[in-house]
């Protein structure tokens, strides 16, 4: 077997010029471009026989270039290439480009491959990806604070401790640079039947206990307050109302061309449960008797 | 497409499948071998874990199922990498440590491969395996002995990948074959790979998507 396995590989190399092994020994230098799968496919100091200079893989020589030639969808033809190439048929509806990788050899090609053209959308949306993983989820500081219950017509002040702001990130593809922005808007949902939701300026409104009385600071525009009108815990009512602080991050990119967009935003929900007690309270100067 | 494939190619794959029952004649003169030896200038071997010496380059027979060892575990190790390459970047992680221990001492290749797939994963691309169900699948087709501590071998490799983006999106699907060039070196009777560069698959044997 290893003898025939010797000759038939001798023959090919003598006719179509694979790499010479006796070079094996000589000084590898230094490998400036890897294929994905590890291997050199551009050495500084090509070697004797050696791999093709910014080939992209695939020759043996120095003569022998090999590059990815856009071609016909080979698949209409003989679906069969999904098999021959152990390559998965592309998604429903994605417009894709199909690519052979040729050599200057004039070799058959070995190789096949369908790629998802690269497009501001398509770095946008990867982009995006990277930047919703690291999204954090809200954390909530409160007055009064969760787990206490709230009074009836007494503002609840709500802020987000792990405000980041506005998160960007850019990626750069082909020549081609795309920056994402993710900008977090804070909303405030009491959960209280009747009542809506309240858009919150920044990350909300931490209550100043020796500032303006508490009407004048949940007045404030923007201000991230309610006051529940329903004490629960009564019949027919829950023992708290379900009350969520939800950030959206409003998402949208610019290209280097020019070109912008926007992409699905992505929301992060705290739960804030609150349960409200009615008392018989004289309130003077923003403070409970 | 693949059945566009050349006459030369398929007279050479008859021939490999012609042979393919004659295992056994063992002739290590099968194999090229050069008359001049080289020096490796490997100094150090990374972790060896058996006091079994592997057989020399010289010993074709013996020493392939050995290097065929090597690239299997070649194999998973980029494999692991591929799936996040991000890892790529941090020396102390498993699947670095896995791939690094595969070379000799003088690693500035997989030190280079490393960042090339830190690059990949700050690309937002991962890998994963396509239809044929692994990333890659190397054989080892050729040993040719440069001294008993160095050999040059052709590996051909079945690859089935499909990238996706960092959101999880397919943007890529390719499969096929390829081929590299390895240099492997024995220290302290351990074989490692020194450096892999690309070849033509041409000489490989065609292979059948289902194995």
């Amino acid at each position: 077997m290893r003898a025939c396995l010797a000759a038939g590989v001798l023959i090919v190399g003598a006719l179509v010029g694979l790499a010479n092994p006796a070079g094996a020994s000589a000084s590898p230098g230094q490998c400036v471009e890897y294929s994905p799968l590890g291997y050199c496919i551009d050495w500084d100091v090509p070697l004797p026989g050696g791999p093709p200079a910014g080939g992209g893989g695939g020759g043996s020589t120095d003569d022998i270039v090999c590059s990815w030639v856009t071609i016909p969808d080979p698949s209409g033809d003989d679906p069969s290439v999904f098999y021959d190439f152990n390559v998965a048929p592309p998604p429903a509806d994605v417009p894709v480009v199909w690519q052979a990788l040729e050599c200057s050899d004039g070799a058959p090609s070995t190789n096949l491959r369908w790629i998802v053209p690269l497009t501001p959308e398509n770095i946008a949306s990867s982009v995006r990806g990277r930047i919703v993983g690291a999204l954090p989820q809200p954390m909530i500081n409160s007055s009064p604070p969760i787990g206490t219950a709230s009074i009836v017509d007494v503002a609840v002040f709500v802020e987000v401790t792990n405000w980041t702001g506005a998160i960007t990130d850019s990626e750069c593809a082909g020549g081609l640079c795309v920056t994402v922005a993710a900008r977090p808007v804070l909303t405030f949902t009491p959960g209280e039947p009747g009542s809506n939701p309240v858009s919150c300026a920044g990350s909300g409104t931490r209550y100043e206990q020796d500032g303006p009385p508490i009407e004048e600071q949940a007045a404030a525009d923007g201000a991230c307050a309610y006051a529940y009108r329903l004490r629960t815990g009564t019949e027919g009512r829950p023992v708290s109302w379900p009350g969520t602080a939800s950030v959206t991050w409003v998402i949208s990119w610019t290209a280097s061309t020019g070109a912008s967009g926007s992409l699905p935003a992505v929301t992060r929900t705290t739960q804030i449960p609150r349960s409200v007690r009615e008392v018989q309270a004289v309130v003077v100067g923003g403070e409970t008797a | 497409m693949r059945r566009a494939i050349s006459g030369l190619a398929l007279a050479v794959l008859l021939l490999v499948g012609a042979c393919s029952g004659d295992d056994d004649s063992a002739d290590p003169g099968t194999s090229t071998s050069t008359t001049s030896s080289t020096s490796t200038s490997v100094t150090s071997s990374t972790t060896s874990s058996t006091s079994t010496t592997q057989p020399p380059a010289t010993d074709v027979e013996a020493v392939t199922p050995a290097l065929q060892e090597l690239m299997d575990r070649y194999d998973s190790a980029i494999a692991a990498i591929l799936t996040d390459p991000r890892v790529a970047s941090n020396p102390d992680s498993d699947e670095v440590q896995a791939y690094l221990t595969l070379f000799t001492g003088s690693i500035s290749f997989a030190d280079g491969a490393l960042a090339s797939w830190t690059r990949e994963g700050e690309a937002g691309r991962f890998y994963r395996p396509g239809p044929r169900g692994e990333l890659t699948n190397s054989t080892v087709t050729e040993v040719t002995p440069t001294s008993e501590d160095e050999a040059s071998f052709t590996v051909c490799a079945v690859n089935s990948m499909e990238i996706t983006d960092s959101a999880g999106n397919v943007i890529e699907s390719v499969g096929g074959q390829t081929a590299a060039t390895v240099v492997a070196v024995r220290v302290d009777g351990v074989w490692h790979l020194r450096d892999l560069t690309e070849a033509s698959a041409t000489g490989c044997p065609e292979r059948e998507s289902e194995e």
